[in-house]
């Protein structure tokens, strides 16, 4: 994958702002922040959970990003623009139809946030014509999680949180009616001591999707004896997902996604859980990128009345996220990453603990995950 | 002296100290008290009951109540009511003084549970219903405070009750996450001026985040549980959830935040006690 690295400070001189009120201001109530700090801390040391995943991985990255061209609206300095927490998405007065995009600057603000995010920023767009949208986020790649997801106006969620560590993060294309969205984009806590800056773009047309392959080319092996044999990650939704190793390794399958034309594999999500995370089973399967691939969509199906299932892929060198298909909804589950040529890729595969609310009880069940590869403009 | 004067004499003397010792433990003559059942005169001051009490009374009745099994026996009817009612207001209960000089002891008037208030004490000695000055009212004769209770707790319960069985409603995270904090315990003396009681009351509970996504999603869910709406009502409460706040709600379903305040959510007070006078010191 070529990457041009551009110089933090040079992007600074180009478009960074200071980012909106969302970094911190949003926060301001009775409970002070160290004190849910430190809440959270405790919460997540006494789950056994780390930062051991990412923070091992820190040092192979600098701090840079390929910020591309210069913004078509830049965050407005100032202002806030969490359209969840006390602000509003700005108004960037773009409209989108087949064919046009978008570039959004904008910078994860210092020393802000909550126990959910760092910063949170949203802007605001208008489509003209029904059209299918994708939007790819550009950051710096760190052990810090960030996410784009789109959202209508009213925050119902149209493209769910495509979250990433890598540098890069893009949801899955969706068809979007004509109507007003909001594109939002999210870096995990805790806050930064220096601003970031990212970009959003948002592409629209005829962006093509991942098909379901008609059989799958790889079967787990994991049984039901050993329902950790192929974990590998445990996952704890909390705001952005924290993400540790587990028992297990990938599955190696063989697969080789090449282009758009997608390979399977079929796997069983066991009804017992095997770490004190979000999700019941967990299984990890090891599939290779061809030397076109710069994408990889994830198209996960099931059949299942109350199987919440969820999808990540993971660098298999580094094990950094670099995607995720975490939507609350039944089958087909979406994850979208960008990818390297010729590069191994876990893709993790979970059904969400929900036995809380009544649910997984068709557990066990059986999936299938087709997977399809494209080139950088997809 | 022979031997049967001196046997008249010992009675007499036995008959005396029987006397003596009747007059000491019980009441004097034509007179009605309060006692607490056990043998024992009362206070001078009117006796105070717990509402889980007995009524008893003791006293000494100079008349009989005629037609009563057939003989005329000393006795008398009893009426226990709050006190400024009329005195045949209540039940007569009827006892006969079979004690010597008319004397009678521990005549239950009053079994539990019995309401709190001021109660007079009326002796009708000639059973005839009748207020005469023969008879004896006994105003404020006994008091039945009721046992104490502490205030309700200043805020919501931990448990409320609700037919899910949640808990900490209102609170981020599934019923009181372990992101809540425990409350320190409070103890404070509540005075029960009425039965001149006191009682020692602790409360203790817990202090937890909450934002108002937390608190809509909590009411989401026990809809569903009042509603007998299952797994799909709730899922439903989540999606709302994130279509109204987005990936906070993520972060609030493990008790994270961001929050917008803190909750405090208290279990049922418990009490020691209620000990005799109030919190300042004797009544």
């Amino acid at each position: 994958m070529q990457r041009i690295h551009t110089n933090l400070g040079l992007v600074g001189v180009c478009w960074l702002v200071a980012c909106g009120g969302g970094g911190g201001s949003p926060d301001a109530g009775p409970v002070d922040a160290s004190r849910r700090d430190a809440q959270a801390d405790a919460a997540h040391d006494a789950a056994g959970l780390d930062a051991s995943v990412d923070g091992s991985v820190d040092a192979g990255f600098d701090a840079s990003f390929d910020a591309g061209p210069p913004p078509d609206f830049t965050e407005p300095a100032g202002a806030d623009t969490d359209p969840f927490l006390g602000g509003a998405a700005a108004s960037t007065g773009v409209d989108l139809s087949d064919g046009t995009s978008a570039r959004f600057g904008g910078t994860i603000a210092a020393g802000g946030g909550n126990d959910t995010w760092a910063d949170s920023d949203g802007y605001g767009f208008h489509v003209a014509s029904e059209t299918r949208v994708q939007a790819r986020l550009s950051f710096i790649a760190s052990s810090r999680i960030y996410s784009v997801a789109i959202h209508r106006a009213d925050r119902h969620l149209v493209a769910y949180w495509a979250m990433s560590r890598s540098g890069q993060a893009r949801t899955t294309p969706m068809t979007l009616p004509v109507g007003d969205y909001f594109v939002h984009v999210a870096a995990a806590p805790p806050a930064l001591a220096a601003p970031e800056p990212y970009m959003v773009e948002l592409v629209a047309g005829s962006l093509p999707g991942c098909a379901s392959a008609a059989s799958p080319g790889y079967t787990e092996i994991e049984t039901a004896a050993a329902l950790d044999s192929n974990d590998l990650r445990t996952v704890v939704l909390d705001g952005m997902p924290r993400i540790t190793d587990s028992a297990g390794a990938s599955e190696v399958t063989g697969l080789s996604v090449v282009d758009a034309t997608p390979v399977a594999f079929e796997g069983v999500s066991g009804d017992a859980p095997t770490g004190a995370d979000s999700y019941l089973d967990r299984d990890s399967y090891r599939v290779h990128t061809g030397a076109d691939v710069h994408e990889l969509e994830v198209l996960l199906e099931h059949i299942s009345a109350d199987v919440n299932m969820d999808v990540m892929i993971f660098d298999a060198a580094d094990g950094r996220l670099v995607g995720t298909g975490i939507a609350i909804s039944d089958s087909p589950e979406h994850a979208s990453a960008m990818v390297e040529p010729d590069h191994d890729y876990d893709v993790w595969v979970g059904a969400r603990d929900e036995r809380r609310i009544g649910g997984d009880t068709a557990l066990p069940l059986t999936y299938q995950a087709s997977i399809c590869g494209f080139g950088a403009s997809r | 002296m022979s031997r049967a004067t001196m046997s008249r004499a010992i009675v007499c003397l036995l008959g005396v100290a029987a006397a003596l010792a009747l007059s000491v433990n019980s009441a004097s003559a034509n007179d009605i008290y309060a006692t607490h059942c056990g043998g024992v005169l009362p206070d001078p001051a009117p006796l105070v009951y717990t509402t889980d009490g007995t009524v008893c009374v003791a006293g000494d009745v100079d008349f009989v109540c005629p037609g009563r099994l057939g003989v005329n026996l000393p006795g008398a009817d009893v009426y226990a009511v709050r006190t400024g009612a009329d005195p045949f207001s209540g039940v007569p209960i009827h006892f006969d003084a079979l004690g010597g000089f008319g004397s009678f002891w521990d005549q239950t008037v009053m079994l539990p549970p019995l309401a709190p208030g001021l109660y007079d004490l009326f002796l009708d000695e000639h059973c005839d219903g009748i207020q005469t000055a023969d008879d004896v009212l006994k105003v404020g004769a006994f008091l039945v405070g009721g046992v104490p209770m502490c205030s309700m707790p200043p805020g919501p319960p931990v448990d409320p009750g609700i037919s899910s069985g949640s808990t900490c409603r209102g609170a981020c995270g599934g019923d009181c996450p372990s992101t809540c904090s425990a409350l320190p315990p409070t103890t404070a003396c509540e005075d029960d001026a009425a039965s001149c009681q006191h009682v020692d009351c602790t409360i203790t509970g817990m202090s937890c985040g909450t934002h108002e996504g937390c608190r809509i999603h909590d009411d989401c869910y026990d809809a569903c549980a009042a509603s007998g709406g299952g797994f799909w009502c709730r899922r439903g409460c989540d999606v709302e959830c994130l279509d109204s706040y987005g990936l906070p709600c993520t972060s609030w379903a493990r008790g994270h935040g961001p929050y917008d305040g803190s909750s405090s959510f208290y279990n049922p007070v418990s009490s020691s006690g209620p000990s005799s006078g109030l919190c300042s010191g004797p009544c």
